[in-house]
């Protein structure tokens, strides 16, 4: 029989430079199936096929910085297509501003601080996804960091704001404290969690 | 809160990075705005969210030209980074205002989509003098150069011409305009900030 109806899961941008769409393929109707995205500019008639369907691997499609515009909607939809006929997906519109997710912030580090006689604090420490150009102001991130002692299993979370670093006061004698790190950007989605730094606090009384 | 203005006592201490930082956070907040309204205008009032990207728009600044992607925005010159941002905000300042006179007269729309639609208008306004006295001070300190004047006489009536075809313009279009616009203009005004005071939070 003809495909199923593919259908477009989303598109994601990870620096406001670039982005990606997937989707997911429909029955292929027990026969070969191939599968091709289109897009059309917003006030523009002119169909573009996918510039990169290997890029970013299965069933998606690559838009690099020269594909890549923001402030214009995209009209993008997916064509299964087999010996038997085809079938469309329902279109999607994105405009890049709004589908931004960052990678995961980079080179967390924790320390214990420890100043003459006042108490230690935990100091977290970290760097934006090296994609994401804060520098130059094209894009901002704020950050949110978790913390637990490694035996337990409840997170405790803190919002950083546009902070590259984080203070915990109080750790506890003797624990083992385990920290990660996300991003944002203004209009757009959480990354993933950051992975995990580790820190021994020493025994103190 | 309202931006400084010249004269006043107790301005004086603001750091142009400081002035940077309250017009940004006021376009954060301008633009915020803009998509709650949006957001309520795809929820109630349109029936299928496929039919939005069929519509055919053309925004009334089209005929501004602004820079798209990073580094267009970083190729213009400072002064023409802050024409374009100028340019933008005055070009929004009447179609924005009968917008909420429109909204307010709408039986659909509750008191509170109303007062967002107020609070929008007033802050383009506002904000329009914020980067005024932020180029000021971009002059005074020798940042960038005098020859801002262009969009006193002849850009503003450019301005105030394209901004009466926007009668025509359906509500959801124009918020649709202006959601991207006051993106813009937050965007732009973070990159100025960035070329003018690197030091300070980039
Ligand atoms: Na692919
Ligand atoms: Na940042
Ligand atoms: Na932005």
């Amino acid at each position: 029989s003809p495909p199923g109806k593919p259908k477009l899961t989303g598109c994601r941008s990870p620096e406001k430079e670039t982005f990606t769409c997937w989707w997911e393929p429909g029955s292929n109707g027990g026969l070969p199936t191939n599968y091709s995205l289109f897009y059309r500019k917003e006030n523009s008639d002119t169909v573009y096929e996918c510039p990169d369907y290997h890029t970013a691997g299965k069933n998606s499609c690559f838009f690099n910085k020269n594909d890549t515009s923001i402030w214009v909607n995209y009209n993008i939809t997916v064509v299964a297509t087999n010996a038997l006929g085809s079938n469309i997906s329902d279109p999607v519109d994105v405009d890049v501003v709004y589908i931004v997710q960052p990678h995961t912030p980079e080179n967390v580090t924790v320390v214990v601080h420890t100043v003459d006689n006042d108490d230690p604090f935990l100091l977290v420490r970290w760097e934006p996804p090296r994609k994401a150009d804060t520098r130059s102001g094209w894009i901002t991130l704020v950050y949110e960091l978790r913390v637990k002692l490694e035996k337990e299993d409840k997170w405790e979370e803190h919002f950083a704001g546009q902070q590259k670093q984080f203070n915990i006061f109080s750790p506890h004698s003797g624990e083992v404290y385990m920290v990660q790190v996300r991003c944002k950007p203004d209009h757009g989605f959480w990354s993933e969690w950051s992975s995990t730094a580790y820190v021994k606090v020493p025994d103190y009384i | 809160a309202p931006i400084c203005t010249h004269g006043h006592a107790g301005c004086q201490l603001l750091s142009l990075a400081d002035l940077f930082d309250r017009v940004i956070q006021h376009s954060a907040r301008m633009h915020g705005l803009s998509n709650d309204l949006h957001s309520e205008f795809e929820q109630y009032f349109l029936p299928s969210k496929n039919q939005i990207g069929r519509i055919n728009r053309k925004c009334h600044t089209s005929n501004i030209l602004t820079p798209n992607g990073k580094e267009n925005a970083q190729r213009l010159a400072r002064e023409e980074l802050t024409e374009v941002i100028l340019k933008l905000l005055l070009a929004w300042r009447d179609p924005l205002s009968q917008f909420h006179q429109s909204i307010a007269h709408h039986e659909d729309f509750n008191s509170f989509s109303s007062n967002k639609a107020l609070e929008m208008s007033d802050m383009v306004h506002e904000l329009k003098n914020g980067v005024e006295k932020v180029a000021e001070k971009m002059q005074l300190l020798g940042m960038i150069s005098n020859s801002l004047g262009g969009l006193s006489s002849a850009e503003a009536l450019l301005a105030g011409t394209s901004s009466g075809e926007s009668h025509a313009m359906s509500d959801y279009e124009l918020l649709h305009c202006f959601r991207r616009d006051s993106n813009k203009v937050q965007n732009y005004l973070k990159i100025l900030k960035c070329r003018i005071v690197p030091e300070h939070g980039c």
